[in-house]
């Protein structure tokens, strides 16, 4: 692809845009000159003598042949080129960062500029998939070319895309790569340029120029993948926050103080933030995590995810919904990188890690609740290597399907690994037999979008069934918070209700305390497919009480105790009466 | 004295759940309206794959450079068994010192633990304690967790004054602000 940026075309720059390569210009070149040496060997006489014509002289000698004319006062020439970066990869030993094998990998789908002396567009280009550009200028002019750190895509036939990397630190500055200030010269030439690591031998001397580019290659393979399968996909514009100066450390994020490499909304634009503090964390070469919150990106902008995010681990009992959205980041990272070893590098020199082996943890816990579970689950789904119950080889299409259908998007429960296989059966990419087996594997027994028949409990018998059904003027229902396994996102902190309305009314939901440690805050969410509709949460109380109009359909309501959520509060073990009259 | 108080994961823990621009006060009164609208949805922050380990840390009182000082660091893990290890490493103005810059704490009882470290920095502004924590003993791989826990020292507004000097930013003719960065360049 090819296009200029300020839009302008002249008609020699249309007309030699036509002969992109050196071997067609060349011919176009030779061909003119051959017609100016025929037009000039018939020249001598004009035909006006008619009288005595003397005898003719001996012919002259034939003239020599003209040298190629110079290109024209205001011609153009075509600058082409690659584009790389450094890539540190991650040890497959330490799971650390290895500078001693650092290659240089093309910089795929980035915008390229060709400037003048005053920074202006001349021509602009975007990487191909070897990372190759070519752009035209005039002859004989002072020109720099730039590598913006930006992917776009848009057209017929391909997906949409616009990703780019940011320095939050620098009020949000794009980066760019200079070669440069070199006259184009009269003739085609090529200028390659590449993003050098800034690795110094043992620590980081220069600019570390590739780390933007890093970024965008993994992602590259991401949006590529998912192409793949839907070439008419739009991935909603995203940005990657990354400096040198983002800390693990939670604060001012224009400060670097980003806590750590996420995903989450800024000002409502999707961003990934991530980590690029030298000797302690940096992200950048770390592919799984970036594809991970890539991941994270997906499902929050193009599939669906009811994560309430927070701290998480594969091995700790969590709240089903994080446990789907982190088990489909470490499986999608896993799927997009062909590379069932998730590491991640951190320390002094970035020599250290720690590697997560998609195929087996060596957990012993597995369940609806568990992120170990659910990668390997959607992991086996994709990898074409039969062990144990999995027998599936689909690859990535079923999976990408099930998470974009409706079955998925539109569940009408929170979405969790069992709206994640509901959606996966209705791909019939496997018999339902060989998926059933699969998630069994893992103690996943549930069926349908509300885990019918569930009978791995955890160890909190109070969290099944995982959606409980409640009814208008029915019975109450039995909710409880628990603390048994930490606070805000872990397993038993919140339960869940599934409620049919079938007229539009005003309803009343009543949660109030039965049992447990008094001093509670009670709390209660009310969504409509993935829409939250209506907050239940008022202070600490012995009961909450929220009157909503609400029309036909079905909801889902998340029941919770605040302070096992909120940071800073006593947490406990307490259990309600829910009604909805 | 004064209480600088440095939020870490902790924060990403207890406040992944972020309402944008409204909080939980402000839900309620909306929610006293009966027919909420218009409220903020919900915006998630994810935390990448790792420790079930977080950190808070809070400055004991002020000081200057060259001036010792003390961050008190509350430690939260989230395991039932196994061993944390935890390093703490300075920079190259900033010297942590002390016998107790690693530590190892036994998870199989509490889940909170307290961490003071003793720094001393050459230079006024804000700094950084890099801090690894790893665990052992845990049924599955190893995870590991970065941290940095922030230390003020002296004259912040002068020291956040001055120019910085590791990025080069211009802005082109159009007003874009850029980042520019050198390639290594091959003409031919």
């Amino acid at each position: 692809m090819h296009h200029r940026t300020d839009g302008s075309t002249t008609n020699s720059g249309v007309f030699l845009r036509t002969l992109r390569s050196r071997t067609s210009r060349m011919a176009l070149i030779l061909a003119t000159g051959m017609v100016l040496g025929a037009c000039g060997g018939g020249g001598g006489s004009d035909g006006s003598n008619i009288v005595s014509p003397p005898p003719p002289p001996p012919p002259p000698p034939p003239p020599p042949p003209p040298p190629p004319p110079p290109p024209p006062s205001g011609g153009t020439v075509n600058i082409s080129g690659l584009v790389s970066f450094d890539l540190v990869p991650v040890s497959n030993v330490t799971s650390g960062l290895d500078y001693n094998a650092i290659s240089q990998e093309p910089v795929r789908g980035v915008s390229v500029q060709a400037l003048d002396s005053s920074n202006t567009v001349l021509d602009s280009d975007t990487t191909d998939a070897s990372g190759n550009y070519e752009v035209t200028v005039n002859s004989d002019t002072d020109v720099r070319i730039r590598v913006r750190s930006e992917m776009i895509q848009s057209g017929d036939g391909l997906a949409d895309w616009d990703v780019r990397v940011l320095d939050n630190t620098s009020s949000d500055a794009i980066y760019v790569l200079d070669g440069s200030l070199t006259s184009s010269g009269s003739a085609d030439s090529v200028r390659n340029l590449n993003a050098g690591s800034g690795w110094g031998g043992a620590s980081y001397t220069g600019t570390r120029a590739a780390a933007p580019f890093a970024l965008l290659n993994f992602i590259y393979e991401g949006l590529t993948d998912f192409e793949t399968e839907d070439a008419s996909i739009t991935f909603p514009a995203m940005q990657v926050y990354w400096s040198v100066n983002n800390v693990p450390s939670s604060g001012d994020v224009t400060n670097g103080e980003i806590g750590t490499s996420s995903y989450t909304r800024i000002n409502s634009v999707p961003t990934l933030l991530i980590l690029g503090d030298a000797d302690n964390d940096t992200d950048e070469y770390d592919k799984h995590v970036v594809v991970h919150e890539f991941g994270h990106y997906f499902e929050d902008q193009v599939g669906r995810s009811n994560s309430m995010g927070g701290q998480h681990s594969i091995s700790v009992r969590l709240d089903p919904r994080i446990a789907m959205s982190e088990g489909w980041g470490n499986a999608l990272s896993a799927m997009v990188l062909e590379d069932q070893f998730y590491r991640d590098s951190f320390g002094a020199s970035q020599a250290s890690g720690f590697n997560i082996d998609l195929e087996g943890t060596g957990i012993s816990l597995s369940g609806w609740f568990v992120e170990a579970s659910v990668q390997e689950v959607i992991y086996d789904l994709w990898d074409s290597v039969d062990d144990g119950a999995d027998v599936i080889s689909a690859g990535l299409g079923p999976i990408y399907r099930a998470v974009t259908s409706s079955e998925f998007v539109d569940s009408d429960n929170a979405v969790t690994i069992f709206a994640f296989l509901d959606a996966y059966r209705a791909q019939a990419a496997a018999s339902d037999a060989d998926i059933t087996a699969l998630a069994a594997a893992e103690d996943i027994n549930g069926t349908g979008q509300d885990a019918s028949g569930e009978t791995n409990d955890g160890g909190l018998s109070t969290v099944l069934p995982v959606f409980k059904p409640i009814t208008v003027g029915g019975a109450a229902v039995e909710v409880c918070s628990n603390d048994n396994f930490g606070t805000y996102n872990r397993l038993g902190n919140r339960q869940y209700l599934s409620l049919d309305i079938t007229s539009t009314a005003t309803y009343t939901f009543t949660m109030t305390r039965t049992s447990g440690d008094t001093d509670r805050d009670p709390d209660f969410l009310i969504y409509g497919q993935d829409t939250l509709l209506a907050t239940g949460i008022a202070g600490p109380a012995e009961s909450e009480t929220l009157a909503q109009q609400l029309t036909a359909g079905t909801y889902w309501i998340e029941t919770r105790d605040d302070r096992n959520i909120s940071d800073g509060l006593t947490s406990g073990d307490a259990c309600y009466d829910f009604t909805v009259q | 004295m004064t209480s600088l108080r440095s939020s870490t994961a902790l924060a990403l823990l207890m406040s992944g759940f972020i309402l944008v621009g409204c909080t939980k006060s402000q839900l309620t009164e909306t929610k006293l309206q009966k027919a909420p609208p218009n409220f903020a949805e919900p915006i998630v922050r994810t935390v990448k794959t790792g420790a079930a380990v977080s950190l808070d840390g809070t400055q004991r009182f002020a000081v200057t450079a060259g001036q010792n000082g003390t961050v008190d660091i509350e430690v939260l893990e989230g395991y039932e068994e196994g061993t944390l290890i935890l390093e703490a490493t300075g920079s190259e103005q900033l010297d942590v010192f002390g016998a107790n810059r690693t530590l190892s704490l036994d998870m199989t009882s509490v889940q909170t633990h307290a961490w003071p470290l003793q720094f001393n920095a050459s230079s006024d502004g804000v700094h950084y304690i890099g801090i690894q924590a790893r665990t052992e003993g845990v049924e599955g791989p190893n995870l590991s967790r970065a941290f940095a826990v922030r230390v003020e020292v002296g004259d912040l507004a002068a020291a956040a004054a001055k120019p910085r000097q590791d990025v080069e930013i211009q802005a082109t003719p159009e007003g874009e602000s850029v980042v520019v960065m050198q390639a290594e360049e091959t003409i031919e």
